[in-house]
């Protein structure tokens, strides 16, 4: 069954091979700089290698998406989100599969009734629109220099094709390694603790299952590359705008620099020690950062007038249909997976606010008080327990969802013999010892867990300074995520 | 990528060995011509056979370069323009060709008052394709100084043109030249005139392309 259910996952990955692809080399290929079927294996072949050597590294996309808490619904919302892609990609835009799957978790959030997050909603709706507009700016500006240095470095106009080549393949090779490595997470993510694959012996050598389960991501990646990226790759590289090959360059790099930006905690760091505004640390859709690029690089030409607004247009329609149409397609879908298929898409979540809950919130430093009279209450579903702290009045939006985070009433069993289904390069031995010190005991809300884990020394001193304290914040929700119940 | 940069390279020799052409043909016309104005008409015949051979080879390499260019999808960015650039080019080669083969069909007699100008005609003549050749070597090498030498073939275009007309003006008011060896010496100032008038016309086209890639 779980087989079956994989392919969600893997349409999912088809669809964004096909899709993000020309996000990479569709500027290439348009000034026919690449060669389409190299840029389809360099593109193929990079997203492999950065799966497999850099993709056990998704944390935060596992967590965004496990979320939704049955593999059920992870199947059917990857499903949604992979069939809105793919028919948006038949119908020629240009869209964006972060887009898509947060339409799509959005629509679980909505069907399951669970509180939706809205602060880190808003958060990805700012970058979506931020993301554009610096990218727009940058490209204005390293088309500027760039230009500049091409009319006056007089070179060969032979070499600078090659080394405009040269670059092209690196960049674009670099941008596909390190998008394979992002986005597995997205295909695979959900599927990590149903992994339908067992490990694999070949002679001595041991192939984890979690390995295959990567690689097979990877792969349905590179066939969409292959086998549906044409069309969409035309419409970035053709119809925008006609590309010169340092123009095509410098989206590439402007694209490689944005999503660093976005991504990237040291030049968070760096930006804050400037005194700069800092950007929120979420995923962004390429696709809309090759547009703005796009933009910035015809102002820069003087040639604003020469963009085809038309297709602009439809692509900023896109960027509105696409999470739309993937919220409402994910909310119907559940509704027949789970009424018509009978799979559970959805673990109702409960909430109970004993008084070690309230004494935990406490030491948060909200206030207490309003809670008291609640002392001892179970509730069935999210909805209800956020509509009851919402009517004492006293909480705000952020206090509300801490609140309820403590509430949560979850099944943490601790099997050690699972840590072998995940990458253990996450952890270090003494880490690992004490996490397998806690073997077989039971913890009702997850924040127990996270103050039984803190009480052993590795762990205590690690959250000492701010780096550990993330890594640990990383590592816990990983444990949480692997231990839970439900996800069995 | 390889196999990209030697295949770069090879059409960079191509264009190379096209534009020597010009250079030989240009050398071989002033030389031909030049023989035949002190009617050595052994050497010069040979002279108009090397031309010839030299624009026929032209020819076919320019339908190699042609044809590299679009199969091999090299310098995409500039390969219409380097296309043009060559077409154009072409038509100078040509009419060197032209020029000689009717000297050497009609052989029309040159008057001696008239071979010092005329010889003055072919070397600017001559300059003017020369400098031709260095512009478009320019637009491939250092984009900066193809307008110095596009210059110096608009100088040249402008003295061929005071030449010949000069030259002209003169056969018409030579009372002892036959009124249809008249037309005819005018229409062979024109001929070599024309050469000169190609070679402008490519490097307003040169000159085009070139803003385009500045700008």
């Amino acid at each position: 069954m779980n087989f079956i259910l994989l392919a969600g996952g893997l349409i999912l990955g088809w669809s964004l091979g096909a899709n993000n692809t020309a996000d990479i080399f569709g500027t290439a290929v348009g000034s026919k700089m690449v060669r389409l079927r190299t840029a389809l294996i360099v593109a193929s072949l990079s997203v492999i290698l950065g799966a497999l050597l850099q993709g056990s590294n998704t944390t935060k996309s596992i967590g965004e998406l496990g979320k939704i808490n049955a593999i059920g619904g992870a199947f059917t919302v990857c499903l949604a989100t992979g069939l809105t892609v793919i028919w948006m990609t038949k119908a020629g835009f240009l869209v964006s599969i972060t887009q898509a799957l947060v339409g799509g978790i959005i629509g679980w959030t909505l069907f399951a009734g669970e509180i939706l997050n809205v602060n880190s909603l808003v958060q990805i709706l700012k970058a979506w629109i931020i993301s554009p507009l610096i990218a727009f700016f940058l490209a204005f500006l390293l088309y500027k220099y760039f230009h500049r240095w091409q009319v006056r470095a007089k070179m060969n106009l032979f070499t600078m094709d090659y080394l405009f080549r040269l670059a092209f393949i690196i960049l674009g090779a670099f941008a596909a390694f390190s998008f394979g490595a992002n986005n597995i997470a997205n295909i695979v993510g959900v599927y990590i603790f149903s992994n339908p694959f067992k490990n694999l012996y070949i002679g001595p050598i041991e192939i984890s299952a979690f390995k295959i389960l990567i690689f097979v991501g990877s792969l349905s990646i590179a066939l969409g590359i292959l086998t549906g990226s044409e069309r969409v790759i035309k419409t970035v590289g053709e119809r925008i705008l006609k590309l010169t090959p340092l123009a095509g360059l410098v989206v590439v790099l402007t694209q490689a620099i944005v999503l660093l930006l976005f991504s990237s905690d040291v030049i968070r760091k760096l930006l804050l020690i400037l005194h700069l505004p800092t950007l929120p640390l979420v995923p962004i859709s390429s696709s809309q950062v090759v547009i703005g690029a796009m933009i910035g690089i015809g102002m820069a030409r003087g040639a604003g007038r020469l963009i085809n607004f038309g297709v602009l247009k439809d692509i900023v329609l896109a960027w509105i249909i696409t999470p739309i149409s993937a919220g409402i397609l994910s909310f119907f879908m559940l509704f027949f997976t789970q009424n018509v298929f009978q799979l559970t898409v959805r673990h109702p979540i409960r909430y109970s606010l004993e008084s070690s809950v309230i004494k935990e919130v406490g030491k948060l430093g909200i206030d207490t008080l309003p809670l008291k009279p609640l002392k001892g209450k179970i509730f069935q579903n999210t909805t209800n327990a956020r509509n009851t702290l919402l009517s004492l009045g006293s909480y705000d939006k952020n206090q509300i969802y801490t609140i309820l985070d403590h509430m949560r009433i979850d099944s943490i069993v601790v099997d050690s013999s699972k840590l072998q289904e995940i990458n253990i390069k996450w952890f270090t031995s003494e880490e690992l010892s004490e996490i397998k010190k806690l073997h077989g005991k039971v913890y009702i809300h997850a924040w127990e867990f996270k103050n039984e884990l803190l009480k052993s020394n590795v762990f205590s001193e690690k959250v000492k300074n701010p780096d550990g304290e993330k890594e640990f914040r990383k590592q816990y929700d990983l444990l949480v995520l692997l231990f839970r119940k439900p996800y069995k | 990528m390889l196999s990209v940069w030697k295949k770069t390279k090879e059409l960079e020799g191509k264009i190379d060995a096209y534009l020597d052409f010009f250079i030989e043909a240009s050398l071989n016309f002033k030389e031909g011509l030049l023989m035949y104005l002190k009617n050595y008409c052994e050497k010069f015949e040979e002279k108009v056979k090397k031309v010839d051979e030299l624009e026929s080879r032209g020819d076919s390499l320019r339908r190699e370069i042609e044809n590299v260019i679009y199969m091999e999808l090299l310098i995409p960015e500039s390969r219409g323009d380097v296309l043009g650039i060559i077409e154009n080019a072409d038509s100078v080669l040509n009419s060197m060709s032209q020029v000689m083969i009717e000297f050497d069909i009609q052989r029309p007699t040159i008057p001696e008052s008239l071979k010092e100008p005329f010889e003055l005609l072919i070397e600017n003549t001559v300059f003017s394709v020369q400098e031709m050749v260095s512009a478009i070597r320019m637009y491939f090498k250092n984009i900066q100084e193809v307008r110095n030498h596009i210059k110096s073939v608009m100088h040249f275009e402008h003295e061929c043109d005071e030449i010949g007309n000069e030259i002209k003006r003169k056969i018409f008011l030579d009372t002892t030249i036959e009124p249809c060896c008249k037309i005819q010496l005018s229409n062979f100032i024109s001929m070599v005139q024309l050469v000169s008038d190609k070679a402008e016309d490519v490097c307003d086209r040169l000159s085009i392309y070139v803003i385009k890639r500045i700008a």
